[in-house]
């Protein structure tokens, strides 16, 4: 419980005066900088959409906890853990149909998730706000839990780092070499399940996956390096944070949508200058 | 390398005995008898060969005959149905094993847009069973001496052609000192100049660094006077011997033509 006094304390300006805004910009900073690291992973390994796949799954364990009553977001992570095991084994199995692991994710997700839900009446407001996200509503509990979990992320991503670069950039000269591929792969995917239940409270779970790959699509067309592309892409994703929440603010749009449109933005720039960027650098 | 040279591991295989040099020939791959299938459909039928150190061998055959097999036997990715395969005397899944073993795969799966420098794509070649270790930059260093591209260590991957990235490949698999080197046709899609430099590489390696080298290939014209042996696979072993001998059949490897590829489809 050491940052939630901390950000309510804060005597921060407009547009972050009030409490309910500054624990939104926690919210949204640790998560606008820990999806996208997440992501440079997932792109790199081709797994653009495996961020969707078990934002839809973890919906299918939100659904369970309204009807039963316990804390969605735990029932959303047991959902996107066991969900991001399950996806993997069937992709290893299937090494040519990975997509269809991840179809099958996005489906059963959202039918398990409108049977669950069907169980009980009127559910429309409480679901909305996992769906599209409700950053405005995130308390000081949530920006403790979104804090340590973050930590955690980047704490496992920074150790397990070289194995997992040796896994993308070639998967059987890492096998070859002894490192635990499997292992590997599956750890990124929990790794990857639980930022998707840390996404869901700031873009919702229909724009998880666009906070996870969005800056890492327009960092890897600027950045040279991986090391780079990864600091970048976190940059992005916290810069965009911090506009979508101002912009939300003064047009009064929604924070989550306001975030992933600042990204999609930049990334149509990003691509009409490419050209001119590339020129450049070859010259040099 | 000068004065006695000793190479004492594994199952040592012979003796030569130089002017002044002791070289033991050591046996880096041995498999003995190798049999393998997917499901009902025999890919491998005892299939048996010694790779000795410092030997540059040429694996050939057409397509599906069972290479690409091989090299995952070999690189202990596969277990053969019967018969055995050993590493430095050792079973292919040992640490110990794997550790002198360098692979360079058939074709990177790097898309253009992959970020990553060249140093970052040949440090990842250091690591090993003990993954969690940051890479040696030293080492990266001399790997990148030893195949002439220290001078692109910080240009992006996807930026180098498809030669330079080739050796940048063959760099990754030479980082951590490997004694065998094992390389999957990699020539497929790079210009003459570039492949006479490759095969230079590969002579190098041999000559210079006492390492064999194993490679699989369609093409071989580049590398023919350079090789010390040739193996020619179509599930079973149809040829094993010099290049000299191999012609001696009527089938030249190098610019006289085509009659390899050809060969190969006529040999049942």
């Amino acid at each position: 419980m050491l940052l939630s006094p901390l950000v309510a304390a804060l005597a921060l300006p407009w547009p972050f005066e009030r409490e309910y805004l500054q624990l939104a910009l926690a919210g949204g900073v640790i998560v606008g900088a820990s999806a996208p690291i997440i992501g440079t992973y997932l792109v790199q390994r081709r797994l653009s959409l495996v961020g969707d796949g078990l934002g839809h799954l973890a919906f299918a364990g939100v659904a369970v906890g309204i009807v039963t009553g316990v804390w969605p977001i735990w029932t959303a992570l047991i959902a996107s853990v066991v969900g991001a095991l399950a996806i993997e084994r069937l992709r290893a199995r299937t090494r040519d149909h990975g997509d269809l692991a991840l179809a099958l994710a996005f489906y059963l997700g959202l039918a398990l998730a409108s049977v669950v839900l069907s169980r009980r009446g009127n559910v429309a407001a409480n679901v909305q706000g996992y769906l599209f996200g409700s950053i405005l509503t995130i308390t000081r509990g949530d920006a403790v839990a979104l804090a340590v979990a973050s930590v955690f992320v980047a704490a496992l991503l920074a150790v397990v780092h070289p194995a997992l670069f040796s896994v993308i950039v070639d998967e059987d000269a890492a096998e070859a070499s002894g490192v635990p591929v499997a292992r590997i792969n599956d750890l990124l995917m929990v790794v990857t399940a639980v930022s998707i239940v840390m996404a869901m409270r700031v873009v919702g779970i229909l724009l998880v996956g666009a906070l996870m790959v969005l800056p890492v699509g327009i960092a890897q067309r600027v950045a040279t390096s991986f090391r780079s592309t990864l600091a970048l892409s976190s940059a992005l994703g916290v810069s965009a944070a911090i506009v979508g929440l101002v912009v939300g603010r003064v047009a009064r749009l929604a924070p989550g949508g306001t975030i992933v449109l600042t990204l999609g933005a930049l990334f149509v720039v990003v691509l009409a200058l490419e050209g001119p960027i590339r020129r450049r650098r070859e010259r040099h | 390398m000068g004065g006695t040279c000793w190479g004492w591991a594994g199952s040592a295989e012979g003796w030569v005995i130089g002017h002044r040099m002791l070289v033991v020939v050591e046996t880096v791959l041995n498999m003995d008898d190798v049999s393998f299938a997917f499901g009902t459909d025999p890919v491998l039928v005892s299939v048996s060969f010694a790779l000795a150190s410092s030997s540059f061998v040429a694996l050939v055959g057409p397509n599906g005959a069972g290479k690409s097999t091989v090299v995952r036997l070999a690189l202990g990715l596969l277990r053969p149905d019967a018969g055995s395969v050993t590493l430095f005397g050792e079973p292919p899944t040992s640490g110990e094993a794997r550790s002198r073993l360098g692979y360079v795969p058939q074709r990177p799966f790097l898309g253009r847009d992959f970020p990553a420098t060249v140093r970052e794509v040949v440090a990842a070649g250091t690591t090993a069973r003990r993954w969690w270790r940051r890479s040696d930059q030293a080492m990266v260093d001399d790997a990148l001496e030893l195949v002439d591209i220290a001078p692109l260590a910080g240009a992006r991957i996807g930026e180098l052609s498809g030669g330079q990235q080739q050796r940048a490949f063959i760099a990754k698999a030479l980082v951590r000192r490997p004694e065998l080197l094992v390389l999957d046709e990699p020539v497929a899609g790079v210009d003459a100049e570039q492949q006479e430099r490759f095969a230079a590489t590969l002579g190098r390696l041999r000559d210079d660094h006492g390492i064999a080298v194993l490679l699989v290939s369609h093409d071989l014209a580049a590398v023919e006077s350079r090789l010390d042996r040739v193996i020619v696979l179509r599930k079973r072993i149809r040829f094993d011997g010099s290049p000299a001998e191999l012609s001696a059949h009527g089938v030249h490897l190098g610019t006289h033509g085509h009659d390899l590829p050809r060969w190969l489809e006529e040999i049942a």
